[in-house]
């Protein structure tokens, strides 16, 4: 049989004051992934030294943590190797520094409390011969 | 200096294309997806917009429970001034106010958190009298509030009904305890008398047609469009002395549960048995990419799928379907589209029930916790609690492709265009 008992509940309104929280955060971060793409070139290595961004709102370190893991490989079928890196806007651009087939990234913002935006991303370096 | 060799910016805007194993991914061919290349395979909680990817917008916790029982239900509404949501999980109807928080005003119902082989799960049909709130869950008598606390709703022809849909100056109810593909109606302006007679306005109406339980129904303009779980049909007011009348619309297109379609102007999407899709009422076309398609139904926990809840995220120009992921028994992830840039994308903030709050600045949601939180926070809430405020309306638009009819329907393209409406 319902009731209209009133109770009064805990409620949050002073608890909970971050912008861009996510719930979990031990599990849960704002990213995309992009894999195993070739640059246009499916037929040759390229080394990549530089990646560069447009990347706008993240000014200073703390705001958020945002990152890209760029991945590598030389042949589909074998494991990507990531290595990260740490970005924000003052600082719009990392050095990788390898030569691969394949490359892979996944862009992440781990304790996402500011808004940035993520327009472009270039990648800087030369194309090698084919290698099969 | 080195060469350029690459600029992904173009990319950037295909939205997220899951891979999914054994599908290579395919190029789209749908004009209600997006013909953008598809680079990122995977994501969360990301939108794309302004020709960027972004974070997508903010959300503050505004109650937290003392219990943990799903929210199954959700409305906003205006009381005399006074922004006020009324929300219930399977035992209990609560209100809230900012200055009050959050309180029990209904208890002992009889619902149930999780869907069983042969039982959905139950949710709260919501929607507000006047200055009353009518509350239905299908499994108890249906409640009204009328400024103190809930109560059994009187003068009933029926002891239960799935759906409530005001469609002044009538509330209808759907799916009753008469029959699940029934259709009743109250006396004009009168929510408590339902049993027709010669002198009044009630009456109802089988859905013959139906060939299963109504499930779902959202209004589409000033008529009710309402869903099984493969046909969409119209009630419409036609006036005395028959009231309504319905009409079947479109077979093919339907809904895996009550909360599982949204209206954005005069467009509904829906999660059916066989897919999103998109309808106008004369035509419809499933919407969603094969890879996104795939994603879900390889992941769903198939027998919550009566949890689903659609909704119309304004601020971000999407329409966003909540989903359990096996082996989870709730909603624990979001695919979203975006309706203007045609893209998909993941969202994992699971919630259990969804609905447009202008009146307290934001939209608002609930979670498989109980927990209730403003949506689309674009400033500090800090300092501005109405920074995520919406525009009422908002013109959209849209391109429709040549897709399947309905019934004696010729289907054809064109541009769509709508008024973004408080529907939803």
């Amino acid at each position: 049989m319902a009731s209209g008992i009133a109770t009064m509940l805990k409620t949050a309104s002073s608890i909970e004051t971050k912008i861009w929280q996510i719930p979990d955060l031990d599990e849960t971060s704002v990213y995309v992934t992009a894999k195993s793409f070739d640059l246009g070139h499916p037929d040759r290595d390229k080394y990549v030294d530089q990646i560069r961004f447009e990347l706008e709102g993240i000014s200073n370190i703390g705001e958020s943590v945002v990152s890209l893991q760029v991945g590598v490989q030389d042949k589909l079928n074998k494991d990507i190797v990531w290595e990260r890196f740490y970005l924000s806007s003052a600082n719009d651009s990392i050095y990788l520094r390898k030569t691969a087939r394949y490359f892979s990234i996944i862009f992440e913002d781990a304790v996402p409390q500011v808004r940035w935006k993520l327009g472009a991303i270039e990648f800087w370096g030369q194309l090698l011969k084919g290698q099969n | 200096m080195s060469k350029l060799l690459k600029t992904v910016r173009e990319e950037l805007m295909g939205g997220i294309s899951p891979n999914i194993p054994g599908r290579s991914q395919t190029p789209t061919t749908s004009l209600l997806n997006s013909a953008k290349p598809k680079f990122f395979v995977d994501g969360r909680n990301v939108v794309f917009e302004e020709s960027s990817v972004q974070p997508t917008s903010g959300q503050r916790l505004i109650v937290s429970p003392v219990n943990q029982d799903s929210i199954t239900g959700l409305l906003s509404v205006n009381a005399a001034g006074t922004p006020t949501a009324y929300y219930g999980n399977s035992t209990t109807l609560f209100e809230y106010t900012t200055a009050g928080g959050a309180t029990s005003v209904g208890s002992g119902y009889a619902g149930v958190e999780n869907a069983t082989s042969t039982t959905p799960a139950t949710l709260w049909s919501l929607t507000s009298w006047g200055t009353w709130i009518a509350a239905t869950n299908g499994v108890d008598v249906p409640q009204i509030f009328k400024g103190t606390s809930f109560a059994n709703l009187t003068g009933l022809s029926f002891t239960t009904a799935e759906i409530f849909i005001e469609r002044s100056p009538f509330m209808i109810a759907f799916n009753t305890s008469n029959g699940v593909a029934e259709a009743e109606w109250c006396d004009e302006d009168n929510i408590e008398d339902w049993s027709p007679t010669t002198s009044n306005a009630a009456g109802n109406l089988t859905i013959r047609e139906a060939g299963g339980p109504i499930l779902a129904a959202v209004m589409r303009g000033k008529d009710v469009a309402f869903y099984t779980n493969n046909r969409m049909f119209i009630l419409e007011f036609v006036g005395a002395p028959f009231w309504f009348r319905y009409r079947p619309l479109l077979m093919g297109i339907g809904t895996v549960g009550k909360a599982a379609v949204v209206a954005v102007g005069a467009i509904h999407y829906g999660f059916g048995p066989e897919g999103i899709w998109a309808t106008d009422g004369t035509k419809f076309e499933y919407i969603a990419s094969p890879e996104i398609r795939d994603f879900i139904y390889n992941n769903i926990n198939l027998e919550q799928i009566s949890k689903v809840v659609a909704w119309h995220d304004r601020q971000q120009h999407s329409v966003i379907f909540f989903w359990p992921e096996d082996p989870s028994t709730a909603n624990s992830l979001g695919v979203v589209f975006n309706y203007k840039n045609k893209i998909w994308s993941i969202d994992d903030r699971g919630r259990s029930a969804a609905t447009y709050a202008p009146d307290f600045g934001v939209s608002l949601a609930g979670d498989s916790s109980g927990y209730l939180w403003q949506q689309n926070i674009t400033g500090d809430p800090t300092t501005n609690t109405n920074s995520g405020e919406l525009p009422v309306q908002d013109e959209i638009s849209y391109q429709v492709g040549f897709g399947e009819g309905g019934f004696g329907e010729v289907p054809f393209g064109g541009d769509w265009t709508g008024e973004d409406t408080l529907d939803g």
